[in-house]
């Protein structure tokens, strides 16, 4: 018996800690082919897919997922993981009367 | 006999600086011009906005520097932000645990603000530059530390209140300021200015220290030879993307 690398249509589900997630980018890895999910998190990928195609799923603000299709994958499940960020913030701010060279006074 | 060691050793120490400069044979143009041209885009599709932006250049250096001149010329500086997170960090300072709470309800709020309006501040920068660098297949990080502005010096701060990066590139770590690139803002009005300042490009380490203090002083990179640092990006992706047919 071969292993045979049958090609099918894969559909999933994006979620993340604060539920699904509208708006997710989903792309074959490697490639620009790629589907957005919807406002239910669902997405249902454009082109047929094989075993060990990599989707890459991110969205601004979530770590990024890579999911492996396997099997007979036909549904996949990534999940989003909050960023483990520390919010600080330094502008540059312009001084009345502008000094020459690099300003950030 | 001991100046000229002296300065040999300088000459020296000075040329492991990992500093724009090591590009010089680099015209950045290309990239600029793509930039350029994806002025305006949104930040709904990232890895096909990245893919725009680097798919046609040749050095990663050149992929970099295409992102790194699009977010400072989109992406805009917001004085309510900034001034929000420091007045909590002010008052929450002797509070880590409300700090923490504070800070996970405000990320979002960053983020959002980031993704719909193109608005943030250093940490949004940091963030956006790191993220979009991953999708390219770049490492870099997010360096946290204190970046005095208004006339303030190190010691006027009580604990880290700005965000850089930090990229590698051909194999030695460089040194970017996003936020600092991207412009001013205007005290008069409270008003954001994009206002390019290429300096901050990869500058040279030991200039970009004179107002850039990270907490972890390795990343420093005044001694880029003795530099281990082990950092493993989850997801890198091929900087060779290619459009299937």
């Amino acid at each position: 018996m071969y292993a045979q690398s049958t090609e099918r249509t894969v559909a999933g589900v994006v979620n993340s800690i604060d539920g699904p997630v509208f708006g997710a980018t989903v792309m074959l890895k490697g490639t620009a082919i790629g589907a957005i999910s919807n406002e239910k998190g669902e997405f249902t990928f454009p082109q047929e897919l094989q075993e060990n195609d990599v989707l890459v799923v991110s969205y601004l603000g979530y770590e990024t997922d890579e999911v492996t299709i396997t099997g007979n994958t036909t549904f996949v499940k990534p999940f989003l993981e909050d960023i483990p960020i520390i919010i600080v913030g330094a502008l540059r701010v312009e001084d009345v009367v502008k000094p020459s060279g690099i300003n950030k006074n | 006999m001991r100046h000229i060691i002296l300065l040999l050793f300088f000459i020296f120490t000075l040329s492991l600086y990992a500093q724009r400069s090591d590009f010089k044979e680099i015209n950045f143009q290309r990239a600029d011009n793509i930039a350029n041209q994806y002025k305006g885009e949104e930040l709904y599709n990232l890895p096909m906005l990245v893919h725009n932006l680097t798919a046609t250049l040749h050095t990663d250096v050149e992929r970099f520097r295409a992102i790194y001149y699009w977010v400072c010329h989109n992406i805009s500086g917001d004085y309510d932000l900034m001034y929000k997170t420091d007045r909590a960090r002010k008052n929450l300072k002797n509070d880590p645990e409300s700090l923490a709470v504070w800070n996970a309800k405000f990320k979002k709020e960053v983020f959002n603000r980031l993704r719909h309006k193109k608005e943030t501040l250093c940490t949004g920068y940091a963030y956006l530059v790191k993220e979009m660098s991953n999708l390219a297949g770049l490492e870099c990080e997010i360096i946290n530390g204190k970046g005095p502005t208004n006339k303030m010096k190190f010691e006027d701060l009580d604990g880290p209140n700005h965000s850089w990066n930090a990229i590698k590139l051909h194999g030695k770590w460089y040194l970017c300021d996003p936020t600092w690139s991207s412009g001013v803002i205007d005290m008069s009005a409270f008003l954001f200015e994009f206002n390019y300042e290429d300096t901050y490009f990869l500058m040279e380490p030991s200039t970009f220290a004179e107002d850039h203090q990270p907490l972890d002083t390795r990343w420093l990179l005044l001694a880029q030879d003795t530099l281990v640092i082990m950092t493993v990006p989850k997801v890198k992706v091929s900087s060779r993307v290619t459009i299937k047919q």
